[in-house]
């Protein structure tokens, strides 16, 4: 050993913790130790005494200054009260900031949080299909009926199978009236064991075995019965056809963040009864969601292998491509966004929107703890004289330092507080607002509370580190031989920070602005079809409404509406039917996935669009049955030159293309037009599309119900404004939007308070130079010319460096749509100017007060 | 009076008995011979400084020397408060030994 001094770092704290003296005994006992057993076993002594000196060390620092800790914090309370104002929108703008990034934070960990609360989460899976289709792979959350079952028997893994069928917006009728409710799921029995469903009243051993049994959940109990017993009470559900069901169970409301969530589950035994044979078949797929559960230890990749060789067991010849795959349960809502998954259980949640809001969050935070700081720094120079009576009051450096922390931590404290305030009062309109109830809280959630501690100590510390560093270096004597010093100069480091936050709130508008445009454009863009006046009947009763001519005619007869056509399941943003289409020369592989939709020959008046080559479906022509028209993406797509005339193919029947239609889009434009072929619709089409006179027209509405009900009873009526589906096709847009909006307000809120409080700093520390100034014969004009302009260059600088930033993110996002506005220059000028306009208001108040002050007045004590 | 504790006791012992050699290392020393344990630095100190603060002992500092890194010496001393204390503490263990005579006599 070379070196025979103990270690230095230890050294140093047991010097430092326990007085000079004793450290010199440590030091002669460590000689001694060293002399007889060596430097190693020394060292290791004189290491081992500083952890064992650690928590005396703690109890000393807690109890110890007590008394000191008392009057920082009494000196802090004082400093607070002198400065109210200051105080006040210092607190305020952290406490907006940590509102808001809470709130944001209490999205994304629900979001996160998906399926999180099922026992056994690890061991459930869903099986997927993998389906090749026109060269690309279509992923598929539903399988065959018979698969759940087949799979668990005869693979040893799979535990237990849940087969599980939705259907959406079910019209019910209870004794007289309608409802209907969004999601329905026919369920087997297991679906309560597997996902641990809790039932308040009805057994759950046997809830769902009998058919046409149904469970509700209280909400619905309460919406349908008040407070009875709905046990062995009645309803009607419409699928195909209307059927009556026994309610045998109670179920507890399910939590939002599972992709389960329905307010009704009824029995899968009953889809024996009302379908029939299609739910025994293997052809009949495309239906059911199966979940699995595994047995403990059991590997998914092996499974995976074995389901895809069942299937391949049953399936067709020209379904053997398809493979099949278990997704873990906790994958399924967050993932599939990005995977296009068909048939899922739920809209699932994206990703990249969960970064966005993370990353606005952040930047709120950020932007507020800057403000903080520049606030806390910008005020203290003036306190030079205080540090100086103290320190010949006989304060030492450290007790300034330590004053000064305190003072930073109360402020931050008090904005912590006042910052869990406002979110718990804003947390329930989020919750609305989203849609969804947030019931896993943020202050549930153990790991926000020390995270946002955290943030306050880091905020606190920066904020008051730097005046209590610098400040408490200055020796009195300096302090009051000429004056006030030379103030601590960092307004550079300030004025950088204000850049920063109107670079952050400039970006934030540009975004925030594009986004609206998108949404303006999506509302207002031509569709190819009139959308106003427009409605949609939905009918499933497909046995009720077989002669759709009769119906038609009744409708024109009796009622208002301008024009009815009969169409097999309107397409809408959530819906549509898909097949592969080709042409003669064509294999399989080289057609073209088209939308197909079946139609009758009022369909292109009723939806008003053009005709732009052929004709028209004619009613009575029976050729026309093997007809179809197309539309010109469609025409594109296949690569025909002339198509009027030539053959499609659908599997082994041919059709002749007749017609050629221009674009429309009854899909969000989210997506691009599809290729989509019309086939000539049979007598049975189940929707009818009806031109009405004007919009939202109750009158007429009443006449259509009537006229339906007049010819079927028994027929729930159902019918959506097109206008209305297509506005709800962007609801998702218009949430971002306005969520956006609202912390644009927020970042350029706490931007302003940062920019306010450094003029007011500038302006004080110059209102000597304004006096001087002033007697020399400046104008005000020139003076608040002078102040401001110097925050106006920051502010065009942040703006514009801002742009780039903004431009890219905002480009990504738009990608997402098939149809896009264009950005333009406005968003970026309408930002700039915004920025430029409120930043100069909150400064030329300062400056404006400083240079209409008396110059006698500032100079009066020089 | 406040009682002294054991730990108190011994110090106050073995401070009086190393007369004019009681700084922290020695008296470390003899109280660890007493309980037959080392006693942590930190845990004698703190009793140290205790019985300063009680005014049982007096602190004097020494000059720097070498050996301790040039750090000085601190030597203790008892006070007229301090004897009093240890007197006390004695005549209170006889008191409670003379309830039970038999114990206190061997073996």
């Amino acid at each position: 050993m070379k070196n025979k001094n103990p270690p230095r770092l230890a050294a140093w704290f047991l010097a430092r913790i326990s007085g000079s003296s004793v450290a010199g005994d440590y030091e002669e006992i460590y000689q001694e130790i060293a002399s007889e057993y060596g430097f190693r076993s020394a060292r290791f002594w004189y290491r081992s005494q500083v952890l064992k000196s650690l928590p005396m060390f703690a109890t000393n620092l807690i109890f110890g200054s007590v008394d000191m800790l008392k009057n920082y914090f009494k000196l802090a309370y004082r400093n607070i009260l002198r400065h109210k104002r200051y105080a006040f929108l210092n607190i305020l703008g952290l406490a907006v900031g940590l509102a808001a990034c809470l709130l944001m934070a209490s999205y994304v960990i629900h979001e996160l949080s998906f399926e999180t609360m099922h026992p056994n989460k690890e061991r459930i899976f869903r099986i997927n299909g993998r389906i090749p289709m026109g060269g690309q792979v279509l992923l598929n959350a539903v399988v065959a009926p018979p698969f759940g079952p087949a799979a668990e028997e005869s693979v040893p893994e799979i535990e237990e199978s849940v087969r599980i069928l939705r259907r959406h917006n079910v019209p019910v009728r209870i004794k007289e009236k309608d409802f209907k409710e969004r999601k329905v799921f026919f369920a087997e029995q297991e679906i309560l064991e597997v996902f641990a469903i809790p039932l308040v009243r009805g057994n759950p051993k046997t809830a769902l075995e009998a058919p046409f049994s149904v469970i509700i959940d209280e909400t619905l109990a309460q919406k349908y019965y008040g407070n009875g017993n709905p046990i062995g009470k009645t309803l009607h559900l419409t699928l195909h056809r209307t059927f009556q069901f026994a309610i045998t169970g109670v179920m507890k409301i399910m939590p939002s963040n599972t992709a389960l969530r329905t307010p009704m589950i009824a029995s899968f035994a009953t889809l024996y009864q009302t379908h029939g044979e299609a739910i025994r078949q293997w052809q009949s797929w495309g239906m059911i969601t199966t979940f699995v559960r595994l047995q403990r230890g059991a590997d998914p990749k092996t499974v995976d292998e074995k389901i895809t060789a069942i299937a391949r067991l049953h399936l067709d010849e020209d379904e053997k491509e398809a493979s099949y795959y278990l997704q873990p349960l906790d994958k399924i809502y967050i993932n599939n966004a990005t995977q296009g998954m068909n048939n899922d259980l739920d809209n699932s949640g994206d990703i990249t929107r969960l970064y966005v809001f993370s990353a606005v969050a952040l930047l709120i935070l950020i932007i507020a703890a800057i403000n903080f700081i520049n606030l806390s720094t910008a005020k203290i120079a003036g306190r030079l004289k205080e540090v100086g009576i103290r320190k010949t009051c006989g304060a030492t450096r450290s007790h300034l330092i330590k004053q000064f922390l305190m003072e930073s931590f109360l402020l931050t404290g008090l904005a912590m507080g006042l910052g869990l305030f406002l979110f718990s009062l804003f947390k329930p309109r989020l919750d609305v607002y989203l849609g969804k109830s947030l019931n896993l809280g943020v202050l549930s959630t153990p790991w926000i509370l020390p995270a946002v501690s955290a943030m306050v100590i880091i905020v606190g510390f920066l904020a008051g580190s730097y005046p209590a560093i610098f400040l408490s270096r200055f020796q009195a004597a300096i302090i009051f031989r000429s004056g006030i010093p030379r103030g601590p100069s960092k307004a550079g480091l300030r004025r950088i920070l204000v850049g920063v936050q109107f670079f952050i709130a400039g970006a934030l508008i540009v975004c925030t602005l594009v986004v609206l445009k998108q949404v303006r454009y999506s509302e207002t863009k031509d569709l190819g079809f009139d959308k106003n006046n427009l409605i949609v009947v939905n009918n499933r009763d497909t046995t009720r409404l077989k002669n759709a001519p009769v119906v038609k005619e009744r409708i024109l007869r009796q009622t208002e509406a301008l024009a009815v056509s009969s169409v097999d399941n309107f397409p809408s943003a959530q819906n549509r039917n898909i097949s592969t289409v080709r042409i003669e020369g064509q294999t399989e592989e080289q057609g073209s996935i088209a939308q197909s939709l079946e139609v009758d020959e009022d369909f292109i008046s009723t939806m008003e669009l053009k005709l732009t080559a052929g004709r028209n479906f004619e009613f009575g022509r029976s050729a026309d049955k093997e007809a179809v028209l197309l539309n010109q993406t469609a025409v594109q797509s296949l690569g025909l030159a002339d198509p009027v005339g030539q053959f499609l193919y659908r599997g082994e029947k041919s059709y002749r293309i007749i017609g050629i239609l221009e674009d429309w889009n009854t899909n969000s434009i989210h997506s691009r037009i599809y290729p989509t072929v019309l086939f000539y619709a049979d007598e049975t089409a189940g929707d009818l599309v009806i031109r009405i006179p004007s919009s939202r027209n109750q009158e007429v509405i009443s006449q259509i119900r009537e006229a339906i009900y007049g010819l079927f009873p028994e027929q729930i009526f159902d019918f959506a404004y097109v206008d209305d589906l297509h506005f709800r096709s962007y609801d998702e847009e218009r949430r971002l939007a306005s969520l956006l909006i609202s912390f644009c307000q927020l970042t350029v809120f706490v931007a302003c308070l940062g920019i306010f409080g450094l003029a007011a700093y500038s302006t004080e520390q110059r209102t000597k130079e304004i006096g001087i100034r002033k007697v020399l014969g400046s104008s005000i004009s020139r003076i608040v010319m002078m102040f401001t302009s110097k925050y106006a260059r920051w502010v065009i600088a942040a703006n514009i460096l801002a742009w780039p930033a903004a431009y890219f993110v905002v480009n990504k996002w738009l990608q997402a749509f098939a149809f896009r506005t264009a950005i333009g220059l406005a968003p970026f000028i309408i930002a700039g100017l915004m920025t430029l306009a409120v930043a100069l208001l909150s400064v030329i108040f300062q400056t404006l007060k400083a240079a209409l002050s008396n110059p006698a007045d500032s100079l009066r004590y020089e | 009076m406040d009682l002294l504790t054991r730990l108190e006791e011994a110090i106050l012992i073995a401070v009086l008995k190393l007369k004019d050699n009681a700084y922290g290392v020695p008296v470390n020393h003899e109280v660890s011979k007493i309980f037959g344990r080392t006693y942590t630095m930190g845990g004698l100190y703190f009793a140290l400084d205790q019985l300063v603060r009680k005014e049982y002992l007096k602190k004097r500092s020494a000059n720097p020397m070498p050996k301790r890194g040039g750090r000085c010496r601190s030597y203790y001393r008892l006070t007229l408060e301090g004897k009093e204390a240890l007197e006390a503490a004695r005549q209170h263990q006889i008191q409670l030994w003379e309830a039970v005579p038999e114990l206190g006599k061997g073996s």
